[in-house]
Formats: C-alpha cells, structure tokens, sequence
C-alpha cells in the first residue's frame, strides 16, 4: 500500500510532530501507534486477513476518521488514477497546518480508503485544489476552536454521472458519492494536514458535517440556471464550489423563517468576517418564487434585506463583549446604527444552491460562514482523460 | 532464511547514502523591491536575454528607485566556470551590495 | 541554475528562480535536494523556445512579474527537520525476492529490472573485494548530496548483479561520479545523455570483460552489469529519479562497459584512452558522457588517406547542437570519441598513423562550413547567447584562430577546439571493418578518469573467485 499520511517537502513525515503534539495533550490512548510506521512510500502487510491488519494498524496511527477504510493498496490507487490527466508525484501544494504534500497519488489514496469510485476522483481532486486556496484558509479551518467543515457543492454534468444526490436526503447517509467524496477530504485533511482532534484541530465539539458535507446542486426541474452558471461558467462545465460552513441548520417553512434564522445570532461570526455564508433552499420553493418573477438574484436580496439581526441582539450578544467594536466590520457598523445588522455584507455574498426532495413542507438549510479572508472558492472539475495515465 | 511457505525470506539494506545536507529556511524576504538593487543570475539558456530586459522594466515601472546588476556581472551559472561562479558568488553579492537576486532560467 | 539560487540564499539574499512550466516538478525536487525545500519558484509560462517575442513578452507581463516579486518579498512557509533515514546496516525490509523486488522498485530504488536483493551476507561479500572499509566516504553526490561510500557502493553492486570480484571497479566509478570534473549534476539534464565507461589495464582479462564482437551490446556480465550499476547507482545516491530531479527529455538506457582491446594497442604501438588522459600504469576507468552516435560501416580502403576522409565525415555528422560546447558553454570542452575496430586501427598503424598522428588527421579532415557551424548554435537552437559568429569569438579570445582562417562563410572549421579533443578507442570486432562516432555533452559530463585500487590480496581472492 502507498503511506497515506503526510510528508514534508523537506523528508519529514508530519507523524512525528502529530505524535508529540498527542503526547502533549495527553491524547496518545486514541492513537497509540502515532508516528510508527515504516518511513518508506510504500508498505507491505501479510497475513490472512490483511484489510483487518491494514485497518487496525491504520486506526491505531491515527490515519483514519475512526470508522474501517479500504486499504489504499498500489492497484487500487493505479484504478483511481487511470484516468487522471495529472501525473501520479505533481504536488497540488502543501496541506496546513503541517505541510504534508499533496501529491495526486497521495490524494488518491486517501481517496481509495475514503470509499471513492475512480469515477468519483475528478471531484476530489477538485475539492482539494479548492481548500488548498489560500482564500479558504485551510491552517484557519483546521485549527480553530470553532467547529467549521468544509461545504462541497458540485455543478454540472458529472453530478448525474456519478450518481452524487441533490434530492432525497443529500445531506444523509445513503448516498455513495456524496458520502466518500467529502470523506476523502476529511481524510486529505486528517492526513496530509494532520487535523487531529484534540492535538491539532482544537474544534471544542466538531459537527457531523466533519464526516461528508457533499451534495449536489439540483439542476433537474429548477426553474433557475444553476450556481455554477451564476458564477460564470458554461452549463456543460462540471465545477465544486467550496464555503467554510460554520454548521448546517435545518429550516423548515418559506423565505420569511429563512430569513428570520439567518438574521439572528446563528450569523454573528460570519457578520464578523464578513463571510460568504451558503443558503440550500428547497425546490419547491425556488419553483414557487420563480413563479412570482424572482430571479436568483433577487431571492438573495430578499434574504439580505429581511435576513437582519437586531442591533439590540447584537450588543447584547458574547461575541460582541468578546471582541473590540472597532473589530467589526465598517458595514455592519453602519448598519447596526440604523437598527439591523444583515448577515452578510452584500447580497452577492449568500451562496443560493437549490437542492432536496420534492417535499410539499419544504426543508432549506442555512450555513453561516466561519472565519477570513470571505470565502466562496470554486474551481472547474477538470474532465476525465480519454487516454488514460498512470 | 527460509519462510512459513518454504519460500527464502531476504532481510535487505538500504541502496542509498546518507544526507551531508539538512533542509534549511530560505533567507529572509524583502519589504518592498523599492529603492533595492538585484542582481542577475543567468545560465546562458532559454532566451534569458529576453526575459531579464521584460523584468527590467516591468519592475523599474512599480518601483521607484530599483536598480539592477546585470547577469554579465557574476558569469554564467552554468557551464565549464560554472563551480568559479558560484564560489565567488557571495562575495560579489555582498560588495555589489545586492538585495535581491532573479536567476534563470530552468526549462 | 537552481544551485546559483540555493548560494545566493545561503548567503543571505533572496532569490526568485525563473522556471518553465515543463520543469516545476523538477525545480521542486532539486531544491529540496539542494537543501532548500521552500525555494520559491517564479513561473514562465508554457516553453520559452516555442514563444514568438510577443508571446513571450505577454506571458512574462501577466504571470512572472508578478511571481518574482512575491518570491522576493513574501516569506514561504517554515522549513522542518528531515525525515530520519535508514543507517547503512539496517534491515529496511524482510520478504521473499517478489516482495523485495516490489518493494525496492514501489520505492524508485529499482530500475524496473529484477534486482539481486541486498542481505547483508551479499554486501559483505563484495567488501572484501574493496581495498577500504565499508564506511570510507568516496565523495558526496549531487543532486541529492548523499554520501557515496564504499558500502553503498557494493549494495547497489548487488542488486545490479555484479560479481564481488567487480568491486574494485564499481569504486572507481564511484569516485569518478563524485569528481566535480565530471559533473554529476548535469546528469538529469534535458538533452537526457548517457555515460559511457571505458576500461583499461588487466583487470579487462582478468575479470572476462568482452572487447571484441559486440564489445557495446549486452550478453557478457562484467560489461553489462557494471554498465547497469552506473545507473542504479546514479538513481540511489546522486538521486535522479523520472519526473523529478531527472528531466531527460527521452533518456536512454545504461550503456555497457566499453573494454579496450589492449593487445592489438600493444601490437601496434598506440596508447590506451587512459593513458590519453594522462592516468598510466594499468587498471583504470573512464568516464564520460555521450549524447548519442551510430555506426561508420564499411571503412573501404587500404591506407590512411583512403580511409581517413569517411572517418572522418562521419565523426563531424554525427556532431550537431552539441557544437555549443564547442563554443559556448565550457568553450572547448566538446570532446567526440571515435571507436575503431582493431582491423582499422592496425591497418592506419601499418600506414604509418600513431595515436598523435590520427587525431590530428582527424582534427584536420572533421570539418564543416562556418555557415553551418553558426546555424546549429545560433538560428536552429539558440543555444549561445548572442547569435556570435565564430570569427566574433576568435577575436574575443574564446576560441582558437583555426576557426577563422578567412571570414569566407563558406569555409571549412573544425568541430572542436584542438587535436587532442578527439578521443579515440581500440575495441570491437577484431576483423570488421567498423567503426563508431560518439557525439560529447562537453562540460555536463566531462571525461574524467580514475585508476582502479585493487586490495592487497588480489591474486588470491581473484583465484577464489575465478574458482567458485
């Protein structure tokens, strides 16, 4: 199997520095084999049953998010990868906080343990190039006290190729692609960025969304053009647009109970950094807003415009004792003044995705935004190559 | 020695050599390029003489003051006086008092 | 180019390093080999050669301005220790040969070959071949900075299936691969030029080398093994690898031992390659890297002047942009071979030709025109600055008046600097009337040789061994 964890460009494997940072936090009881492993690029396990062997010694070490994964043996890795147009050792960069170098083999092997097809790899390749992005601010997402996951929404074509969900249940279990593609950044987090609980990663709780928060955008049966369209890009371009969502709260009801839960303290942080925060709003009610005559466009700006905190709300809350006024942000400052503070600071920065089930009550989820610099990082899912490449 | 399944088992050593070298930060960087002097390093290669004149200008455009010591200065980088040039690299560097170097180019 | 950037950081300036798209991976790769992990790179986009001046100027303006001022003024991340690596002796791995050969290859310490797996038991078998202990460094190694020892030296010599009798000239190679003369670092360069060794002194008996029919093929296991050394030991110690420190464009494959045939040489009064270059008295091994060449067959005649001109041509077609090292870069450093088979070189010697002799026939007759010359430098690869003509670096000093007898265009120059250029070696089919031209890469694998030191008690461990 190819190691899956961390190496620096300068030879060191972040395990080391994990295993000291455990040991500090006296945390080493969860991976009491951190560190020890053979310092090679690959490693050979027998036995007569080696996935149990591969699983225990992985889980011990820390490489895993706790549940059993696939062993990233060589020819699982050669089938990730055979149509990859990017050559196996071309480094993506460095993963924060520690620096492990995210070669598309190394990507691919966290991608192989995570559950991935080949067919699910574009994506996570995608994915990865997104938080690599200097704007996402990885080193911030991995080590804040805060309980921030990545939100992977996916355009285009290769949604429906590869099977990821944009209706029943896409934020649930159940759905292969939705489930092992978010996963597999977990892992790459896990792994090459070395984003610990507890000896890195000092997030007080975590949220489910740590395990997968992957959908994909409905494009069948909405009455707009979908997100990656909005963005620029053509219809035929299959992209990933990733938010830094502080939580996923669920909402059920119209635009007026969207708006009232994103104009309350749920979007103070997000207000803070002026973040770009994501709003999943149900077809249903897309259908029925288009109906009226609003665009996308206007959705959001309903949403900016009654999605508002009380200024009152505001002052009275922990986070505005905790941080100098001057801290905040000029406009919302200025809009405190005149009594209601929107979530974000223009409309352009609410990230509408249209996705769920055809339900008559209709469910929306609103994912205010956590940290800087603002935060909306896109990028073209590159198509598979047709020749093939080790 | 011979394994479980009758099959002989090497135990086998290293083929490599061991680091002389341990990986080290980069110097530190500059400011601001404004009012500093780089210098040039060229290998002769892949159209150098081109490129340096484009840099030249584009930079002396954005900051004011930036002063350049052209490549003609230190010698080839690489080549027959390629080891010449590099030992006397850093003395020239300091007495020319260079803040900054470009040097191309890697094709 | 990347070394000139790792000195200039050590000396406490920092540096943008201007990179082409085809050689980020490479860049990165090398640095860290140069100890400099968090070198930063400034991008040239797409390949300069095939960018008309407008192109280039654009791609220069919207991508690497801004790339050299942020390598120059933003701090890259902090470098951490390296990793702790394997001590000589230690077992790195336990298997079966299917197991150590997946391993070793899965880890880019293999050639793709099946290698002979490295026990200890087998290495110690080679140092008692070796005049020095294990731990004696030969030299450190670039691109990667390793130690060359005279341990590693023997494991690498196992996996390539060398005999232990061989060792005495795997640690000559060692150390010539570490001599700066030769220049190891070019070894991974874009032209992507092998070595060649050649062999003198007794040792070519001694231990079976084959310098006869298909003295440059594989099939006899002293000349093809130690041939596949050179590279394992070039992958594993200097540290070139495929798609990172290694950037040949194609590559080739190791070339065998080349042996002379040092009885003919005897026979006729002419003296080795070695001793050419100046190492006399017996056993020792030349190096030296060659971009390529091919076969002269079919040298017809009976003297000297009847066979010299086709030799001749042939050496000089066989030459093309490597002339850059001829004027250019290590002006004068371009150095051909040409292997003659032993029927040709006894038939020049019976014309009256010594060593001396023929190279400077060769010199004389190895021409083409001055147009020509300029072209395959200037216009056709630009690959010395400047576009000069020869007569322009006559009279700067570079190069030697020869090259400018009359500013004719037409008019005929040599292909190197001075006689004593052209090597010339004695091997091959005794009775074919064939001959080979290699072209040189000049300063980037310089020809550099070193005797072979053999253990005090060679004549009884060479009997052990031709007894095993």
């Amino acid at each position: 199997m190819l190691a899956p964890t961390g190496q620096r460009a300068s030879g060191e494997w972040i395990d080391d520095t994990l295993r000291a940072r455990a040991e500090e936090k006296g945390l080493l009881a969860r991976t009491p084999l951190a560190g020890e492993f053979p310092r090679q690029r690959v490693e050979l396990v027998r036995g007569a049953d080696p996935t149990a062997e591969v699983n225990r010694l992985y889980r011990l070490r820390g490489w895993t998010d706790g549940l059993p994964i696939v062993p990233p043996t060589l020819g699982r890795i050669d089938e990730m990868l055979a149509s990859c147009p990017l050559e196996r050792h071309v480094s993506l960069g460095e993963v924060d906080p520690l620096g492990g170098v995210a070669t598309v083999e190394k990507l691919a092997a966290n991608a192989v343990m995570a559950g991935c097809e080949p067919e699910h790899f574009p994506v996570v390749l995608a994915a990865a190039q997104a938080i690599l992005d200097p704007a996402f601010n990885l080193r911030g997402v991995q080590t804040t006290d805060e309980n921030v996951a990545p939100l992977i929404v996916v355009n285009g074509p290769i949604a429906h190729r590869i099977g990821l969900n944009a209706e029943w249940g896409a934020l649930g279990p159940g759905w292969p692609a939705n489930a092992a593609i978010g996963r597999a950044v977990r892992l790459v987090m896990n792994n090459l960025g070395g984003g610990w609980p507890g000896a890195v990663s000092f997030a007080g709780l975590g949220q489910p969304g740590r395990w997968t928060l992957c959908l994909a955008e409905r494009e069948r049966d909405t009455p707009w053009p979908p997100l990656h369209v909005e963005l620029g890009y053509r219809h035929d371009q299959s992209t990933v647009t990733v938010l830094r969502a502080e939580t996923v709260i669920n909402v059920t009801g119209g635009l007026d109970e969207l708006a009232s839960v994103i104009g309350s303290a749920a979007s103070l942080f997000g207000i803070l950094h002026s973040g770009k925060a994501g709003v999943i709003l149900s077809p249903l009610t897309a259908r029925r807003l288009a109906g009226q005559g609003l665009t996308r466009a206007d959705v959001r700006r309903r949403l900016f415009e009654h999605g508002r905190l009380s200024a009152d709300v505001w002052r009275r809350s922990w986070i505005h004792t905790a941080v100098r006024e001057d801290e905040w942000p000029d406009w919302a400052r200025a809009a405190a003044r005149s009594g209601a503070i929107p979530a974000v600071r223009e409309p352009d920065d609410l990230t509408l995705v249209v996705a769920g089930a055809d339900l008559p009550i209709p469910q929306h989820a609103y994912c205010p935004s956590w940290g800087h610099p603002p935060c909306r990082v896109t990028r073209e899912i590159e198509p598979e190559d047709s020749i093939g490449r080790r | 020695m011979i394994g479980s399944d009758g099959r002989e088992i090497y135990r086998v050593v290293w083929p490599r050599g061991a680091r002389t070298m341990q990986a080290t930060d980069v110097a530190p960087r500059l400011s601001t390029l404004e009012g500093k002097t780089i210098g040039q390093l060229w290998d002769d290669l892949f159209r150098g003489d081109e490129i340096f004149p484009m840099l030249e200008e584009e930079l002396a455009r954005r900051f004011p003051g930036v002063r350049f010591v052209r490549y003609d200065t230190f010698g080839s980088t690489h080549g027959r006086d390629e080891q010449r040039v590099l030992a006397e690299l850093p003395a020239k560097l300091k007495t020319l008092q260079v803040d900054a170097v470009i040097s191309g180019m890697a094709c | 180019m990347l070394r000139a950037s790792a000195v200039a950081e050590r000396a406490g300036v920092p540096t943008a390093s201007l990179v082409c798209e085809g050689f980020r991976g490479q860049a990165a790769t090398t640095a860290a080999g140069l100890g400099l992990p968090s070198l930063p790179t400034a991008l040239v986009p797409g390949h300069v050669d095939v960018q008309s001046p407008e192109e280039l100027r654009r791609n220069v303006a919207a991508v690497t301005v801004d790339a050299v001022i942020s390598n120059l003024t933003e701090a890259p991340p902090h470098t951490g220790k390296a990793d702790v690596e394997p001590g000589p002796a230690d077992v790195v791995f336990e298997g079966t040969f299917d197991e150590v050969n997946r391993f070793f290859y899965e880890n880019d310490w293999s050639d793709g070959l099946p290698i002979v797996p490295p026990t200890a038991e087998r290495v110690a078998e080679f140092l008692r071949f070796a005049d020095r202990p294990g731990e004696t460094e030969l030299g450190v190694l670039l691109p990667d900075r390793r130690r060359a020892t005279v341990w590693s030296v023997a494991v690498n010599g196992v996996m390539a299936g060398c005999r232990p009798e061989y060792m005495p000239i795997l640690v000559a190679l060692a150390e010539a691969m570490a001599d700066p003369r030769y220049g190891v670092e070019h070894s991974g360069n874009t032209p992507g030029a092998e070595t060649l060794i050649i062999l003198n002194g007794p040792l070519i008996r001694e231990l079976g080398f084959n310098y006869e029919q298909g003295a440059l093929r594989d099939g006899i296991q002293a000349n093809t093994t130690i041939g596949r050394f050179w590279r394992l030991y070039l992958r594993n110690v200097a540290g070139f690898l495929h798609h990172r420190t290694d950037k040949g464009t194609f590559g080739n494959t190791w070339r065998v031992v080349l042996a002379e045939n040092e009885d003919v040489l005897r026979r006729i009064g002419w003296s080795t390659v070695a001793e050419d270059e100046g190492v006399s008295g017996g056993n020792a091994v030349t190096i030296s890297r060659f971009t390529g060449g091919g076969v002269i067959a079919s040298v017809f005649g009976n003297t000297p002047d009847r066979m010299l001109p086709y030799l001749a041509d042939s050496v000089a077609r066989k030459v093309g942009w490597e002339l850059m090292f001829t004027v250019g870069m290590g002006a004068g450093s371009q150095r051909p071979l040409l292997v003659l088979s032993p029927i040709l070189a006894e038939t020049l010697a019976k014309g009256g030709i010594d060593k001396a002799t023929l190279r400077q026939r060769l010199f004389e007759l190895a021409r083409i025109p001055d147009w020509q010359f300029e072209r395959y430098v200037g216009e056709w690869t630009n690959l010395v600055p400047g576009r000069p003509t020869l007569i322009g670096l006559v009279k700067a000093g570079t190069i030697p008046a020869v090259f400018a007898a009359s500013d004719e265009p037409d008019r005929l120059v040599p292909i190197v600097c001075r006689a004593e250029d052209l090597m010339v070696a004695v091997s091959g089919d005794p009775l074919r009337t064939n001959a080979y031209a290699f072209a040189h890469n000049g300063i980037l694998g310089y020809p550099t040789t070193k005797p072979v030191r053999l253990p005090a008690d060679w004549p009884r461990l060479l009997r052990e061994a031709r007894n095993r």
